[in-house]
């Protein structure tokens, strides 16, 4: 009787109590388990931003009667007097220079152009470098200009000058939309640019200029379009 | 085989500082300014490799750091050998184990490098434009490069000590210790 009480004792308490380094081993399978789905979670969403990203890219593909080819960002330029980005498309996909090359923002957004080809990477200059010269128009205004860049190493990326508008005496006011004008036959009519940011007086009077907020900053993408046809 | 180990470590760092700079975006979304670990490796060398290694990563590093940028090949090679020359040739007359050398030349060849690549640049048929903002990309390039320089030294002798003999013959002399000759 006693001995069976002491067992039944005995094994209650063996119930309740574990072992230390029995604790300390499932400890550490917990968090090397933790650590493995954490590292599972961050692929899972980082798969779910591309996927949402392609998604709305193959939309973006079906509504636009051009021909285009996307092209993933594989390095951006290193030093501080460009603004360029480097793309995982070359000749071999029909690649050639001075394509336009684009984003989407609900519309097409020019970002650039390209400037060198080899025959699986291309080099696409961003506007706002001094490589890349965009003929615009101000969709309100109708008043045209050249797209330039601020200066070197401008600190602001999204931060381009509109020149040489003209247009005569009607306002620049912000939020205006910035347009291809198609004209330099370079890039089409009508790609989205961005949106009058301030009206600026030129050097000495002679004409107006803008400071312009461009749509995207081109230094984020992961994927960008070119615009082969 | 020593030596081919140092020249294997040396240009896995230069490639793996120039992908560095080529893929991660945060300093410059940050600062403003595209951060250059590239003179800091190349005083590192200037300062404790032979000019063989130093003459090595100032072109693998400029050249790889060209073909991924719109500056011409070779600016930048240039830039890196003609500093990192006069810092190579006067090293003997520097305490240049010292932490706060590494830091003053790192801030020199920091400014200088990138500035002497622009002067190169303003030749070119499509300059980039100079602007007020350029004072604080060369002070951000300058602290950048002062602060990574000891750092870089402290990582690369590190790696050397671990993978590779350290170089020899290029401890000329104990930091602080003059030699005088006897009267």
């Amino acid at each position: 009787m006693t001995a069976s009480l002491v067992g039944e004792l005995g094994s209650a308490i063996k119930d309740r109590f574990v072992f230390q380094n029995q604790l300390v081993q499932e400890n550490q399978l917990l968090k090397a388990q933790s650590s493995t789905n954490q590292l599972e979670l961050l692929r899972l969403k980082e798969l779910e931003n591309e996927n949402a990203r392609l998604r709305q890219a193959l939309n973006f593909q079906q509504s636009t009667p051009w021909k285009l080819k996307l092209a993933r960002v594989i390095a951006r330029e290193p030093s501080n007097w460009w603004r360029m980005i480097m793309i995982d498309a070359g000749s071999s996909s029909g690649v050639q220079p001075n394509q336009p090359v684009l984003a989407t923002l609900g519309e097409a957004v020019l970002i650039g152009r390209v400037l060198e080809v080899s025959k699986w990477k291309s080099k696409v200059v961003l506007m706002g470098d001094p490589n890349c010269l965009v003929s615009a128009v101000v969709s309100e205004t109708r008043s045209s200009g050249v797209i330039q860049p601020m200066e070197a190493s401008s600190l602001d990326p999204t931060s381009v000058r509109l020149s040489y508008l003209s247009g005569g005496q009607q306002p620049l006011l912000p939020g205006y939309r910035v347009y291809t004008s198609g004209m330099g036959s370079m890039f089409p009519p009508g790609l989205y640019i961005g949106t009058i940011e301030e009206s600026i007086e030129g050097e000495y009077g002679l004409h107006k200029e803008a400071r312009v907020r461009l749509a995207v900053d081109a230094n984020l993408l992961e994927e960008v379009w070119i615009l082969l046809q | 085989m020593m030596r081919h180990k140092n020249i294997l470590i040396l240009l896995l760092v230069c490639v793996l500082v120039i992908w560095f700079q080529t893929w991660f975006q945060w300093p410059h979304q940050l600062l403003g300014v595209r951060l250059d670990i590239l003179p800091a490796l190349v005083l590192y060398c200037a300062l404790f490799r032979s000019w063989r290694e130093l003459f090595l990563v100032c072109t693998a590093g400029g050249y790889l750091y060209d073909s991924f940028s719109l500056n011409p090949l070779g600016v930048t090679t240039l830039s890196l050998l003609l500093i990192s020359y006069v810092v190579y040739r006067y090293r003997k007359v520097i305490l240049y184990k010292a932490v706060w050398v590494q830091t003053f030349l790192g801030f020199l060849i920091g400014v200088l490098v990138p500035l002497l690549t622009l002067l190169q640049l303003t030749g070119l048929e499509v300059a980039p434009k100079m602007g007020w903002s350029l004072l604080w990309v060369f002070s951000v390039l300058g602290m950048f490069t002062a602060l990574a320089s000891p750092l870089m030294v402290w990582v690369m002798e590190y790696l050397m000590h671990k993978y590779a003999e350290p170089g020899k013959g290029l401890f000329l002399k104990e930091e602080g210790k003059i030699l005088r000759r006897e009267s």
